[in-house]
């Protein structure tokens, strides 16, 4: 998906050039604005036996992969060759095809966000803060934030598409089922490069199970990407940190290349997309 | 003709921006995690920033040519968990450093033990509640 998004922005870019210097410090702007972000304290983990309101799912919450049961589409296996691998539809295969050759020629960051599905299934902790009629969720690795309204609201008609989707949360017993819509299938759903499409319908199903894990069941319907839905089962467990998130800069990033990657000569900085 | 030269600038400079250079992100694959090597140099730089700190260093090779090594680590947050602080790491010091080294032969590896200049020993951290790939 990021090698269309460069792609994308090389078609697009260079006919309203004038504009590209506003869009790069529009970005910059943005990430400026996330470390702002003031930062909260996470409530103190304690052990799993615990009481606990099984609706409160405040606190800084650290992934635990290895927790996902065996069998299910692994979304941290970087090993090459994800094993099962999602129901891609025809479209879904060549783009995850695609994405795997860009990654593998050495993956590309670009301040983007993350999106919400790559976001949990990166091993960093989140934060669930209440906030009135919204849940709040702040990603540390990327310094990007969610909103899951809890006020009843539907989805808006005219969802504008975004990175991170629109996201309206609901109860059922004490499982709390979020929905969302509205990405823009400019991100990878998983770190191997699975693909999304603007028709992504993503369900979270949350439970905490104990004082100290949380369960949350995701089931990814795509159409355009998948041949039909399809789960993945993730657990965090609940941390006494606090979040010490920092936004993406392009500065960071061009020190980083500067030290690290050009050293190592490593392929993906001179790629360059194909058609 | 004002108007030609600025949309001339704009151009060359919606092209600069476009043929940038992309940023290349190193994944687990690039490292060899089964043949780690041990580094023991002086350190140059320690850069403390997303997405990983950098810890660069002057090495002697065992025929004596000085090599500066590049040494990428998790995040500051990650290492901050594990003990370390920006202040870990000064320009002068003598470290000795484990490294899973890339596996293209470069003097650059991704860090796995440090033994600081006061001794202490340091992980490179561990993200998620296991150890795991480095993404």
């Amino acid at each position: 998906m990021q090698r269309i998004r460069v792609h994308t922005r090389l078609s697009l870019l260079v006919p309203i050039s004038s504009l590209t210097a506003v869009l790069a410090f529009s970005q910059f702007t943005a990430a400026q604005i996330g470390a702002a972000s003031q930062k909260t304290g996470a409530p103190a983990a304690q052990s799993s036996s615990a009481a606990f309101d099984p609706r409160d799912f405040s606190g800084v919450w650290n992934p635990a992969p290895l927790l996902q049961p065996k069998g299910e589409v692994n979304p941290l296996d970087l090993g090459g060759n994800p094993n099962p691998l999602p129901p891609f539809s025809a479209v879904g295969m060549t783009k995850y095809q695609a994405n795997k050759k860009f990654i593998d020629a050495g993956d590309v960051l670009d301040c983007d966000p993350y999106g919400t599905a790559r976001n949990f299934f990166t091993p960093r902790p989140f934060e669930n803060i209440k906030a009135g009629n919204r849940l709040l969720q702040h990603f540390e690795y990327y310094d990007n934030w969610r909103e899951i309204w809890t006020d009843g609201r539907k989805f808006p008609d005219d969802l504008e598409p975004d990175y991170m989707g629109y996201s309206v949360g609901s109860w059922d017993g004490s499982t709390f089922v979020v929905e969302s819509k509205g990405y823009n299938g400019k991100q990878f759903l998983t770190w191997q490069g699975f693909p999304l499409s603007p028709q992504m319908h993503q369900t979270e199903r949350w439970q905490r199970i104990d004082h100290d894990t949380l369960k949350i069941v995701f089931t990814f319907d795509d159409p355009t990407m998948y041949s039909k839905p399809w789960t993945i089962t993730y657990f965090y467990k609940l941390k006494d940190w606090a979040l010490d998130a920092h936004p993406c800069t392009i500065s960071a990033l061009k020190q980083y290349d500067d030290k690290v990657s050009h050293k190592d000569n490593l392929p993906g900085r001179d790629y360059q997309p194909q058609n | 003709m004002r108007h030609r030269i600025a949309g001339a600038v704009a151009l060359a400079l919606g092209l600069l921006v476009v043929c940038a250079p992309l940023r290349a992100h190193h994944g687990g694959s690039d490292y060899d995690t089964t043949n780690l090597k041990t580094l023991k140099g002086t350190v140059t730089e320690f850069n403390w920033s997303n997405p990983h700190c950098q810890i660069l260093m002057d090495v002697k090779q065992d025929d004596g040519k000085v090599v500066n090594w590049s040494v990428e680590t998790l995040a500051p947050a990650v290492l901050k968990r594990a003990g370390w602080s920006p202040q870990s790491m000064q320009p002068g010091d003598q470290v000795t450093v484990t490294v899973a080294p890339s596996k293209r032969g470069t003097p650059v590896g991704t860090l796995r033990k440090a033994v600081l200049a006061s001794g202490k020993e340091l992980t490179g951290g561990y993200i998620g509640e296991q150890e795991q790939p480095n993404p």
